[in-house]
Parts: C-alpha cells; structure tokens; sequence
C-alpha cells in the first residue's frame, strides 16, 4: 500500500499540480470575494464561512477525473489491481494521495485566509474543524462516483450533477460553526458507502 | 440480456393500452368536473387552492417513482433479473417529469399564498433536489454506450440516491429552521375537508391511470429496443 | 361560467398551473407513444427484409 502510494503521491504532484498550484487557487477564490461585495468587514466575515466550501468543492470536484480515470484509460488499473488482491487497499491509498493534493493545502492556508478576512481565534478553529471532516467526506463521495463514471463520456459536468446533491447535506451543516459532530458522522457514513460502492464499480470496470 | 416476462405477459401489456387510455380520460374528465365546478373554495386560500388537486397527486407520484426506482434497483441486485432494470428505467422520465409538475404548480400555488414565486421552503428545496437525483440517473444511464454495464451502473446510483434522500431531507429541514420562521412556509389547514377529499381523490387516481399507461408503453420500449438489439447482434 | 373562468380572481395562477400540468403529460404521452411506434417500424422493417 505504501509503494501505491508513493506512486500515486509521486504522479499527482510532478504531472499536474503542485501544493504551490492548489493553495493559489484557493487563495484565489477567496481574493474574488472583497471585488465582488466591497469592503465590508461583518459581510466579508459572514460570506468567507460559505465561499470558502465553494472553494472546497470545486477543487475536490473539478480534479476528481484524475482519481482513477488515468489510471484506467492508459490501463495501469489493471495492473494495480492485479498487483494488490485487496480493492480497498487501493481505494483507501486514493483516498489519502486525493486529500493531501487537493485538500491539505486549504488547510495549510487556511490560517492566512481567516487573517484576511478578519475571523477570530474561536471561530477559526470551529471553521477547521468543520472543513477537515466535510473534505474527508466529499472526497470519500467524489471517488465512489469516480469509480461508478469511469466507462461514462468524459463530461465534468455530469459527474457535477450527479455530486453536488450528494455535497448538499456537508455544505449546510459545514456553514454552520458548532456541528462538526454531525459532519464527523456524515463522513463516517459516507466512508462505508463510498467503500462498498467504489469497489463494486471498480469491479465492473476491469472485469 | 434475456427477458424473463413470458409472450403471454407482454400481450397483456399491450392490451391494455387502449383501456388504459380512455380510463385515464374518463378519470380526468371527473376530477377536472369536481376540482373545478363541484368543490367548494378554500375559506382562506379562496379558488386558488384548487391548484392542490393537480399539486399533490404529482408529489406523491414523483416521490412513489423514486421508491419504485429504488426498489426495483435493490430486487435487481438480489436477483439479477433484468426485468427490475427495465422497470427502473422505464420509471425514472416519469418520476423526473411529476418532479417537474409538482415543482411548477407549487411555484404557481406559492405566488397567491405566499406572495412569492418561490421560498426556500424545505419541501421545495428538497423536491429540487430530488430532480437532480433523476436528471443525475437518467444522464449516467445515456452516457455509458455499454448498455449491460450501464444498468449495472445506474442500479448502484439509485441505490445511493435513495440512501441520501433522507439524509438531505433532514439536514435541509434542519437548515430551514435555522434559516426562516417557520411559520411562513407552513400551509394553513393540515386537515382536509371531505368535500375537497373527493376531488383529490379522483385525481390522484386519473394521475395514476396516466402513470400506469405511460409506464406499459415505456416496458413495450425498452423491450423492443431489447428486440432489436438482439436481432442486430445475431447478424 | 363566468365564475368558472375568473377562479375568484385566481384565473391566471390555477388556468396556467392546469395548462401546464395537462400540456406537460400528453406532450409526455405523445413522445413515447411516437417512440414506441418508431420501434415497431423498425422491427417490421427487419422482419421484412428476413422474409
């Protein structure tokens, strides 16, 4: 598993993206919110909580196509999964290499941004908090409907739609300062789905 | 793909078709006849609450079908029968477009009660999203050429689909009262009177026996379509 | 009549919700009876040719 993850880490970060490239793009998100609303310290305060789970939720959508479509059209699938009998190793190796690329580095910002957009200590964490368990969630969502997608056309945005009603419970509970408790449950329910059913369309696909 | 329903079923199917349709015909004749001429007004809402006859009997609807689509998703998956596949997909536009109805009758029944086109009430909210579960399903299904593949595919997505249903219901009735009074969104009288029990009735029955209808004639194509696949696969 | 028409003066809110719900089921109708039809001339079609 480690060697796979390795080799999926390693792929991530010298192909397509680097931390460098995610964390930018966040900031950017972000950085459109004063142009778009003016000024307004309290307004600002109030509209970071929910832009930055739009900024969450389409890093995690819009690169989802590179969790397993990669791998399955140039056939590397094939041999990784005949290299490791155990499909949820694989999955889980995709979970982790797809947060730290896409997620992490949100994390490591996070505390920049909250700076700019003037959020006290308290609420910083309780926002922590809640965008780290809503993004393991999104991500467990975002990779079984990868593995469920990958014979269909390449076409974001059908995948877009058949996600964001999945996204709707962990964005309302995420905006919500004090229910991290919730999206840890929500998350750990997603985990189980998401297992299950990645594996059975993985399954589909290499047979 | 071997179909399990026997010639004899199928005949049935389309026997029914013409009695289905004048039934159905007959059944809105009556339900148009008491929704509009022989129900009282509302003693709050006035006429305008006669758009329920037509509202509720299309939410009903397009919640059953999702149940239906389900379902059949769950028995397709115990047994393998591609039977259950067909009656899912033929069940899936159905649902989609009763979605639709009851979104826009709603829209237009909410103008007159609530003074608004729309209010982000829970049920509509949720209705809204129940849309995009069948628009999501009937997309996936279009999109994968593999047609053996792709029931096996949007079987899962349905299942999946039906687990989140309560989920978004309640994170969006909890976001509700979080975000609204409640007392804006909710209707005015719970309890029906009989008089305006009749009509819904007999709407909802129209409703169904134009459901069932469109239904058979769906099962029909999909089972052509399963004809002629076959026959192009043997030459 | 005139009264069946005015709705109380709610006409355009139940004329429009009714038109709608009845344009959208028989447009419904309409389309997979076509469907349905277009399938069995196909397969007329080949049963033909076989023959």
């Amino acid at each position: 598993m480690l060697a796979l993850l390795k080799r999926d880490l390693y792929l991530a970060l010298y192909s397509s993206s680097s931390f460098f490239y995610t964390s930018s793009f966040f900031v950017l998100v972000l950085i459109i919110l004063p142009f778009l609303f003016g000024t307004n310290n309290v307004q600002l305060q109030v509209l970071f909580k929910g832009i930055i789970w739009i900024g969450l939720s389409l890093s995690i959508l819009l690169t989802m196509e590179r969790i397993f479509n990669a791998d399955y059209e140039d056939g590397n699938l094939d041999i990784i999964i005949q290299r490791y009998p155990s499909l949820e190793t694989i999955i889980i190796s995709k979970y982790i290499t797809h947060w730290l690329v896409y997620c992490l580095p949100l994390f490591i910002i996070l505390p920049i941004l909250s700076f700019l957009f003037y959020v006290s200590l308290d609420n910083f964490f309780l926002i922590f908090l809640n965008l780290f368990f809503g993004s393991l969630g999104m991500v467990f969502i975002v990779t079984f409907v990868s593995a469920l997608t990958l014979g269909a056309k390449r076409t974001i945005f059908l995948k877009a739609i058949i996600v964001i009603p999945l996204f709707v419970p962990f964005l309302i509970f995420g905006t919500n300062l004090e229910s991290w408790p919730i999206l840890l449950a929500l998350s750990m329910m997603s985990f189980v789905l998401s297992i299950y059913v990645s594996a059975y369309g993985l399954r589909l696909y290499v047979e | 793909m071997n179909l399990r329903l026997t010639n004899k079923q199928i005949n049935i199917i389309e026997k029914a078709n013409p009695f289905l349709i004048v039934s159905t015909i007959v059944a809105f004749t009556f339900g148009l006849y008491f929704s509009l001429l022989q129900s009282p007004p509302d003693y709050i809402q006035g006429d305008s609450m006669r758009i329920m006859y037509i509202h509720v009997p299309s939410a009903w609807f397009a919640l059953m079908a999702y149940t239906i689509l389900a379902g059949s998703s769950v028995l397709w998956f115990i047994t393998r029968n591609p039977i259950f596949s067909i009656i899912a997909r033929s069940i899936a536009q159905i649902g989609m477009i009763f979605t639709l109805i009851s979104l826009v009758t709603g829209s237009i029944w909410g103008k007159p009660t609530w003074g608004v086109w729309w209010v982000w009430d829970a049920r509509l909210t949720s209705m809204l999203l129940l849309f995009f579960l069948y628009l999501a399903y009937i997309f996936l299904w279009k999109s994968i050429t593999n047609k053996d593949l792709a029931s096996k595919i949007s079987a899962a997505l349905a299942i999946v689909g039906f687990v989140n249903i309560p989920i978004i219901k309640f994170s969006v009735d909890w976001w509700n009262t979080l975000h609204q009074p409640a007392t804006i969104s909710k209707l005015s009288s719970p309890s029906i009177d009989i008089s305006m029990m009749i009509p819904l009735f007999i709407m909802t029955l129209a409703t169904f026996l134009f459901l069932v209808t469109v239904f058979f004639i769906r099962l029909r194509i999909e089972i052509l379509d399963n004809k002629i696949l076959r026959i192009r696969e043997v030459k | 009549m005139n009264e069946l028409i005015s709705m109380g003066g709610y006409a355009p809110f139940i004329w429009s919700a009714y038109g709608f719900f009845f344009i959208t089921i028989i447009t419904l109708f309409i389309i997979n009876f076509l469907r349905l039809k277009k399938r069995e001339e196909v397969l007329n079609k080949i049963n033909n040719n076989r023959d």
